[in-house]
């Protein structure tokens, strides 16, 4: 689906050929707070083998757990 | 005040809220030049938004950690929304600002905001007073009621601007501190830039009647003020997907998840 171009990936197991692929830079992707996921853009298809999301199933990913940081305020 | 001329493209860049974000490493040079200001250098920054949801919602922020003036971030707050406007000194206590305008903003409807820090502000001592007796907000080109809040733990967040060891310029999005989910812009943004001076009120209401009188976007090269622009993005077609440039200084934005459809032709 043309519209599903997001996907999380394990960090670990993105490939050169998904950074090719991707629209997102590779070293700059969007990562859960414990490194171990990545969030990836596409600009045409998902490639074979991931998940692809629509941006507003991406968005309730993101609203869970794993990519959720706590609320402290971190001081200033 | 004289208005300039006709601005003629509609130069835009939608943030998904997920991916999509812009930065700059100019290292940590200090100075307005690199967007890096100490407390007695005066500043302003303007843009235009379209914001698609209430949350938390960087737009541009600077850390660098070395100088007077740690970081500094001007965003979008929940809960009205508002413009929120944060600055971290050297000394917590005594320099910390954080302040937004008093009066909710519309979401998906274009917005111009705009933040001035006046280190010459009668009265105001650089370094010594609480900062926030120098600074302005703006919508659509006139001052705004502002509320300061101040400390940690406030709602304000510290998403917004926070030193998180790095001296990145950060456009859409914040990855260090309060809810990750709150530090990516959700909306679009055009005519993003940064001032080397304090705008008056009347340059600022020059940034929003930029064509002719019209309310839009100028081109801020025909602006009054031009002088004093240190960077100008998301002001022309000539940008790609990897890179948004800097139509007036160096700080050019290396793109991160933007493709052609970030590309917005409906505009201010």
């Amino acid at each position: 689906m043309r519209n599903k171009k997001y996907a999380v990936v394990q960090t670990s197991e993105i490939t050169p050929e998904m950074w090719g692929a991707s629209a997102t830079r590779q070293g700059m992707a969007r990562e859960s707070p414990d490194g171990s996921l990545s969030l990836l853009k596409f600009d045409g298809p998902v490639p074979a083998g991931l998940e692809g999301h629509s941006l507003a199933e991406i968005k309730v990913i993101l609203s869970g757990p794993e990519w959720m940081t706590s609320e402290s305020d971190h001081g200033a | 005040m004289t208005y300039k001329s006709a601005f003629k493209a509609k130069h835009n860049l939608f943030f998904d809220g997920a991916a999509d974000k812009l930065e700059s490493d100019p290292g940590t040079g200090t100075g307005l030049s690199n967007l890096n200001p100490e407390y007695t250098d005066s500043f302003s920054i303007t843009a235009w938004v379209y914001l698609s949801r209430d949350y938390h919602m960087p737009i541009l922020s600077r850390d660098s950690g070395a100088n007077s003036v740690k970081s500094w971030a001007l965003g979008i707050e929940q809960g009205g929304p508002r413009v929120v406007y944060r600055m971290i000194g050297t000394t917590y206590a005594s320099t910390l600002t954080v302040m937004k305008n008093n009066v909710n903003l519309p979401l998906q409807r274009w917005i111009q905001v705009g933040f001035v820090y006046d280190a010459d502000t009668a009265g105001f001592t650089p370094g010594t007073d609480t900062t926030d007796n120098a600074c302005r907000l703006y919508t659509s080109g006139i001052p705004e009621e502002r509320v300061n809040q101040y400390g940690s733990g406030n709602n304000l967040n510290s998403a917004l601007a926070q030193t998180d060891g790095t001296s990145r310029i950060k456009v859409g999005y914040s990855n260090y501190g309060y809810h990750y989910i709150g530090q990516w812009f959700d909306g679009t943004m055009s005519n993003l830039a940064f001032w080397g001076q304090a705008l008056s009120d009347d340059q600022m209401a020059e940034v929003y009647y930029g064509r002719n009188g019209d309310v839009g976007p100028g081109d801020l090269r025909k602006h009054s003020a031009q002088s004093s622009l240190v960077s100008w993005w998301i002001g022309s077609a000539s940008d790609s997907t990897s890179t948004i440039y800097d139509q007036i200084g160096s700080h050019d934005l290396t793109a991160t998840s933007i493709t052609s459809s970030n590309f917005v032709k409906a505009g201010p």
